[in-house]
This record gives structure tokens, sequence and C-alpha cells, in this order.
């Protein structure tokens, strides 16, 4: 069974007909839509998304649902990789190396609530942190949707 | 077929259905509206009212949106079927969508046109992010779909197909994957137990003989380019159908070369398999490969999926695809070649000056080489000559330390331009106009390639000779594109390769290797090769040695006359006809060519016997209905003519011959709003002569191509 459909199972009552309902800004997230988000946050979430530098193609996106948060950040950087191997060693406890995110990848659990990734398409870095107030979601399971969620931002980037 | 007779169709499937008054049907249906009503609301119909994958042509049930969540996951399907899971979880199918490969291209299309028109290609790559609406600006679809690319009931789900036109040039219904007693159909991931207890009705639900035919795989191994997504002309993308379609594993063209047994798509990518996991699908532990092996490396090289890499390489390289042929040896002003090597004996002396003819056969390949996205993968020829110590005296088609290939290598590739006069890269297919060469191998046919080197002075011994067809998945500039230029290197296969031995001295002939081809298939194959390159008298030259090798050889007598056609010797020709048809007086082959001289010599009813003959051995030649339906339309036989370019097109939706000609029979037949649509797919797909300016421009700025001459079939690698 795959990574994404782990955490669907684990997280995601899907139903034939749901589209999921999201509150959203006016701007919508480059990276991810909020239905999707929403899919792997397991609910309704609520969208943001906010630009932190000059570049207008950078942004960072927060999914916010009752129990859990996404947030997505992208930046271009130059250069690419020793930028990427800076933030990737920063990254947190446990990190593993993800095989076919982008051109690089990691995964890391920054505590036992949370799971981030951090990779790099190109010249553009992207981290994804999942975070959740349930304490019955296992960390693996939120590594998983990270990694989950790194695929479709990277899948964008490309 | 157009849009509305895919609705047609879908619209019949939907009949069909709605006949069937089940509860559970209601429930889909009503379920099914609700979700259409809600994506409607912010679809953007780019392409017109109901116009739901325009410019692709993925089709359902209906025409109308279908929830992702009506596809039962892989997962499900995986749990009796484990192999073939397992097998499509690392195959091409399952990530056609993910794949950086393709992201990055169809993300520029996405980017620069919108969204509306990536339903072009992910009617094939995406097919349940177009049907279910996913496709459209601020979509509020969950994308969760897209990591399964073309999951198992986009395939098992599929009812009907339309014409031959690709694109996604199938009609899906509502998956499902049992019945009920009455054989209706039950939606949804139904029990495994519930299955098992009638797997009759899940092998009904979802094995149609669709699935089995070679026109399934043509709903999306062909593609053009529509008007809605050029904003210029139609053109033709690839077809590896027509392709087949037109080689000799079809059985459908009487005009091969060579003849073989019949072989579909999936006879040679999907092969039965002995089962490594359970499989309730499997028949005598064996199952029809759900990894179909064919050619791409990059992706399973880049998702670290060994098995699928490695049975991609041994797919390559055990199909006996390609046949390399070290054919002959010309020295600096002998007239005539030193042909076959290996055959004839010869002397060598330092300091000769010497061309290698190297005669590449695409023996058993169903499709070009390479097939599809030519303007992305990468084969070519590497020619080495190394002298009795190893040192190298000559080599091209090298790989340079930035992993790009030798600018002078002679490569099956083609360069597609644009506007500007430039090469389209990145796949940017949208803004194509002309092709300023094509140098792909069709099925069944042969290139020559002309190597020269002049042995050092001071050479003593054996030369050894080699030349070998590499291939890489994916192009080094569109690695570079797609992943920036700090990639690691990408698999380079051999293929198929062929080395000799040249003594500098006296040289006795050779036993021949056990791959080699006897030796008037070496000639006859130099000669396809000399016909392809407008090389005429050669050809026949060439051809003549066959039939001294093989008298009885029908086709060796066709091939003279096919070349003394083209060279417009029709009488030479004819006398080479009658020959082969005294060994075979119904020979389709020469019959279809004979007819043309029939036409040329003003005797009609000779022509209609032949092609008639023709027609009925070979009901699906597109040759023979062509030429017949010109003979009808040429004896005011319009009625006749009508019959065969509709049967034509039967075969081939997009044949010019029979939109030009269908355009003016029917309006003689009083038919004039079917005459005005044939009218007008042949002004949209008939090319446009001024865009091969834009070629000449591009070569003119591209001497590795045009002064060494890559684009022009004669040439020689000095």
């Amino acid at each position: 069974m795959s990574t994404t459909d782990n955490v669907r199972q684990a997280l995601l009552p899907v139903g034939l007909l749901l589209l999921a309902s999201v509150t959203q800004a006016a701007e919508t997230c480059p990276w991810l839509n909020a239905a999707t988000a929403g899919g792997f946050l397991g609910g309704a979430v609520t969208a943001t998304v906010t630009h932190e530098n000059a570049n207008r193609d950078d942004a960072a996106c927060a999914f916010t649902s009752a129990i859990s948060e996404l947030r997505i950040t992208v930046e271009t950087m130059d250069p690419p990789h020793s930028e990427y191997m800076k933030q990737a060693e920063q990254c947190g406890a446990d990190t593993t190396p993800l095989k076919a995110i982008g051109n690089e990848a990691v995964v890391c659990s920054p505590n036992a609530r949370a799971a981030r990734v951090v990779g790099r398409v190109r010249n553009r870095i992207f981290t994804i942190l999942i975070t959740t107030t349930d304490s019955s979601t296992a960390s693996d399971l939120l590594r998983e949707k990270a990694h989950a969620v790194a695929e479709q931002v990277a899948g964008i980037l490309f | 077929m157009g849009i509305s007779g895919r609705t047609s169709i879908a619209g019949l499937v939907l009949c069909i259905s709605a006949a069937a008054q089940v509860s559970g049907e209601r429930e889909q249906y009503s379920k099914r509206e609700q979700y259409s009503n809600d994506i409607r609301q912010n679809y953007s119909f780019h392409f017109g009212k109901d116009q739901i994958s325009t410019p692709g042509n993925a089709a359902i049930e209906g025409n109308d949106f279908i929830p992702p969540t009506a596809f039962p996951k892989a997962e499900y399907c995986g749990k009796c079927h484990q192999e073939a899971y397992s097998q499509w979880r690392q195959a091409l199918h399952s990530n056609s969508f993910r794949t950086p490969f393709y992201r990055t291209s169809v993300n520029i299309l996405l980017r620069t046109r919108g969204i509306e028109f990536t339903r072009h290609c992910d009617s094939c790559h995406n097919p349940i992010g177009v049907l279910s609406g996913a496709l459209t600006p601020d979509s509020k679809v969950d994308r969760a779909f897209d990591a399964d690319g073309l999951t198992c009931m986009t395939c098992h789900a599929v009812q009907a197909l339309q014409a031959t036109t690709g694109n996604g040039g199938f009609v899906m219904g509502v998956p499902y994957v049992t019945t009920d007693e009455k054989g209706n159909p039950v939606y949804g991931e139904v029990s495994d137990d519930e299955i098992m207890k009638y797997p009759k009705r899940h092998a009904k639900a979802v094995m149609r003989d669709v699935l089995k035919k070679p026109e399934f795989c043509a709903s999306c191994h062909k593609a053009n380019l529509p008007v809605s997504l050029t904003d210029y002309k139609w053109l033709r993308a690839f077809t590896a159908y027509d392709e087949w379609q037109n080689s000799k594993f079809s059985k459908r063209n009487p005009l091969v070369f060579y003849s073989a047994d019949l072989k579909t798509c999936q006879s040679c990518h999907m092969p039965h398999d002995d089962l490594t996991l359970p499989d309730k699908g499997a028949k005598d532990n064996k199952l029809a490969s759900h990894r179909w092996p064919a050619g791409n490396t990059a992706v399973p090289f880049y998702y670290g999926f060994d098995e699928q890499l490695k049975k991609t390489i041994d797919f390559l390289q055990t199909g006996n695809y390609l046949n390399v042929d070290l054919f002959a040896i010309k020295k600096e002003n002998d007239e005539r070649p030193i042909a076959p090597l290996g055959s004839v004996p010869f002397t060598l002396a330092a300091n000769d000056l010497v061309e290698t003819m190297v005669v590449i056969q695409n023996r058993n390949i169903g499709h070009s080489l390479i097939p599809e996205v030519r303007d992305l993968y990468e084969a070519w020829v590497e020619f080495t000559v190394k002298d009795s110590s190893g040192k190298e005296i000559y080599r091209s088609g090298f790989l340079k330390p930035n992993g790009a290939l030798d600018d002078r290598a002679h490569s099956f590739t083609n360069r597609l331009v644009n506007t500007d006069d430039s090469m389209v890269d990145n796949h940017k297919v949208w803004t194509i106009h002309s092709v300023a060469y094509d140098n792909t191998i069709q099925a069944g046919r042969s290139t020559l390639v002309r190597y020269q080197f002049r042995i050092p002075p001071d050479a003593r011994g054996a030369l050894t000779v080699m030349a070998r067809v590499n291939y890489r998945h994916l192009r080094q500039s569109y690695l570079n594109n797609v992943l920036g230029e700090d990639h690691p290197a990408y698999p380079v296969v051999e293929i198929a390769s062929r080395s000799r031995t040249l003594n500098v001295g006296a040289n006795k002939p050779a036993a021949p290797d056990p791959k080699d081809n006897p030796d008037w298939m070496r000639w006859n194959n130099l000669g396809i090769a000399y016909l392809d390159q407008f090389q005429y008298a050669d050809a026949v030259s060439a051809f003549n040695e066959v039939v001294k090798l093989r008298p009885e050889y029908a086709d060796g007598y066709i091939n003279i006359a096919l070349t003394n056609m083209v060279w417009e010797k029709y009488a030479s020709a004819r006398v080479s006809l009658v020959r082969a048809l005294a060994l075979g007086p119904k020979n389709a082959r020469a019959l279809y060519y004979m007819a043309l001289l029939e036409r040329r010599a003003g005797h009609p009813e000779a022509e209609v016997t032949d092609l008639k003959e023709v027609v009925r051995q070979y009901p699906e030649s597109r040759d023979g209905r062509r030429d017949l339906g010109i003979s009808y339309y040429q004896q005011h036989k319009y009625a006749e003519a009508v019959e065969q370019f509709e049967a034509l097109q039967a075969i081939d939706s997009d044949d010019l011959t029979a939109h030009y000609n269908l355009s003016i029979l029917y309006h003689r037949l009083g038919m004039d709003e079917k005459a005005e649509q044939q009218a007008a797919l042949y002004a949209i797909k008939k090319a446009d002569p001024a865009a091969a300016t834009n070629s000449l421009d591009f070569l003119r700025d591209h001497t590795e191509i045009s002064t060494e001459m890559e684009s022009v079939p004669w040439h020689v690698h000095n």
C-alpha cells in the first residue's frame, strides 16, 4: 500500500461525493489546493497564503483544520544544493532521505506530533511541516503524510 | 470521429445503462448528478459547452463529471491481484502523471496557456483528473488520485472505443467490479467475499474484449495536436498504433518488406509471465504482464524501481529488435564496395581511406525506432575503429563530459521547429510548426549509415570495427531541463551491436555470427535503405543481388519494381512485377503495384480487378482501400468510391486522401453537410506548405546538422 493511501485510510473517511468544504483566502496556494490539503488533514481546512520575500513566486501556505496544520514554504535559492543541505541538516530528529521526491529530499520528526520534509526541485527549496494536536496519530503516519504532500508539491514545482 | 460522435457513443452507452432500473444505479446516478452539478458551477468550459476534455478526447458515459472516489483504489484490487498490483506500481502506467519527466512539460503548458489546455495531455496521463473536473482553475477536487496515474479501473472501466483518433479516444463507463444476478452493475468497492462467490460476474465486469484489442492501446498511443491546442493547424504528434498497423506484425498491410506471425501491442508489451506473487487472475500460474515492458528507463531509475529497470533493459536487449550489419567497406577510388563483409575476400593497406557502410535494420519492432515522443528520447549509433593495440583510431557517437551526445552522431531522433525557427525544447508541442528532419527507422525498414576513416600509416595487424545502437531515456538536455544539470547520469542501454576484424593485409571470408542475417537479407536491407535514401540505381543493384541469391523470392522482384516505379521507370517495373506474379499470381503486394501500373497505362478494369483482390485479402489495407477508392472515383462510380474511403477512415480517421475525396464525393451525391465536414477536416489536417521555411531557417542556423548533413540521408560521417 502506498504512503498516500495509508494516510488516507487512517485519517480520511472518504465519501463518494466528498468535496472538501473549505474556507479560502483570496489568493490560493500555488502548490496544493485546499481540497487535497483537507484530504490529508482529514477534514475542512482554512487556507492562508503569505509572501515572505520580494520574489512573488515564493510563498508560504498554511492549511488549518480542527486538529492539524499543514504548512508549505517554497523559496528560490542559489546555489540550490548547498542551501538545501543546510536546511536538510537542520530538519530534526530521525532524518531520513526520501527517494523520488524532487531532486532530493529528507523527512524528519521535529517532535512526536510533527513531521517535516525538506526538499529541492532544481533551484527551489520547499518545506512541508505537518503538526497535530491529536495524540493518537502515530509519528510514522505523520511522516507518511508529509511524504505524500511533498510529492504533490514537488510535482507542481517541476 | 469528432466530439459529437463521441458524445453519441457515450450517450448510447448511457441509454443502455439507464434501461436497467435498479436502485443501485439510481443511487449512483443521483450522487453523480449532485457531484457534476457542483463541479459545473465553477468548471471552465473554455472550449465550449459540455466539452469536458477538449483539447483531449477522453469520454465517459453520460458525458458528465464523475467523482474520483467512484474509481476503486488500486490497493483494493491488489488484495487479490498481488502480482498485477506490484508490477503496475512500478510500471509507466501507474506513474503516468506524477513523474517529473511528465510534470515538467505539462506544467509549462499549465503556466503558459492555462490548466484547461492540459486536458489534452491528461486525457491519457491523468484521465481521472479530466473526467472528475479537477483540471480547472481554482479546483476544489482532492487530487489524491494523482499518485496512481492510470489506476486499475481507468483501463478496466473502458466500455468502448472511439474511432482510432487517440488523445484518450476511449469511452469510460462508471466503474464497477461486479454485477448482480441480472447483470446490472454493482458500484463501489464490493467485498472480497462477494467477488469470490461470483467470480464470473467479476470477470464480466472488468475484462471486456476491448482490452485485448490493439485499438485499445491506440486510444492513447496515438496522438495529434488539435487546432484547439495549437491555434494553428492539426498536426500529427505520434502514432505507434498506425506504425504497428502498417508493420508486418499486424497482418493487415500487404506492402511490407517481410512477413511475420500476428503480434499485437499486447503480445510484446503484456507477455504472460510466471507468477511471483499470488494473483487470482492468473491462469496456469501465468499472468499478462502489468509492467508493460518497453523503453522507458528514466522513470524506474528515478523512483528506484530496480526490478522494473532490469526488466526494461532485458526487454530492450533480448527482443532481437534491431540488426546491426557492418555490411561493406569501400576504399577510396574503388568504384564498387567490398560486400557483403564476411562473405568476400579483400585486402587493406596502411593509409587507405575506408568508408564503412553500416546497415541498421528495424527487424522486430512493431513500430518505429524511436516511437512516440522522438524529440525526447535518444537512440544513436556509436561507431569505433581500434588498432591492434586497442588504441582508438576513430570514434563517432560518444557522450561528452557534460553527458550530451556528440553533435555529429547519427541519431534516430528528429528536430521539431517553432515559428522562431528554434528547436522545440522541453516538449512544448503546442508550438510546433515544422519538422527539420526525422531520422527514425520505420518497422521493417533499414537505414544506411556511412563512416569514413583513414588507416594509420604505421598500422599493422588487425583493426576492430564496431557499430552499436545505444538508447537513452531521455535526451540529456531534457534531463537537464527537468532536473537541472546536477542530476546523476541516466542509463544508456546497448540495444544491438556488431563488430568485425579488418586485417591490414589479406582478409578471407569468415563464418557468420549466429545473429547475422543471411546474405540475401543483408542485400535486401541495403536495398531498402538505398530506396529510402533516394539512391534508386544502387537500390536496384542491391535488390538484383537478392534475386541472384534467391530467384524464387517474389519480394525481391517486387522490390526492384517498387524502386523503378518511384524512379519513374514504369516499363522496367512491369517486367519485375510480371516475374513476381509468375511466382505467385495472387501475391497481394505485387498486385497492388501492378494496379498502379495498370492505372498509368489506362487499363481501369485490370486496375480495379487487382485492387479488389488486394482488399479481399487485406480488408484493412489502407493503401488498398485508398487506391481502390481513387479507381472508382476516376470511373465515376461514386457510391463504390465512398464505400472505400469510408472503410479507409474506419482504419485511419485522419487519412487526408479520404477527407479530400469524401468532401467531393459527398457533395456530388447531395450530402452537402457531410461534404463540408470532410472539407473542413482536410483543410485543418493538410500540411502548411509555408511551415518548411521555419525548418530551413533552423538548419541554416545549425551547421552541426546541415553542414555535417545529419539531415541529409546519404551523408558520410568523417
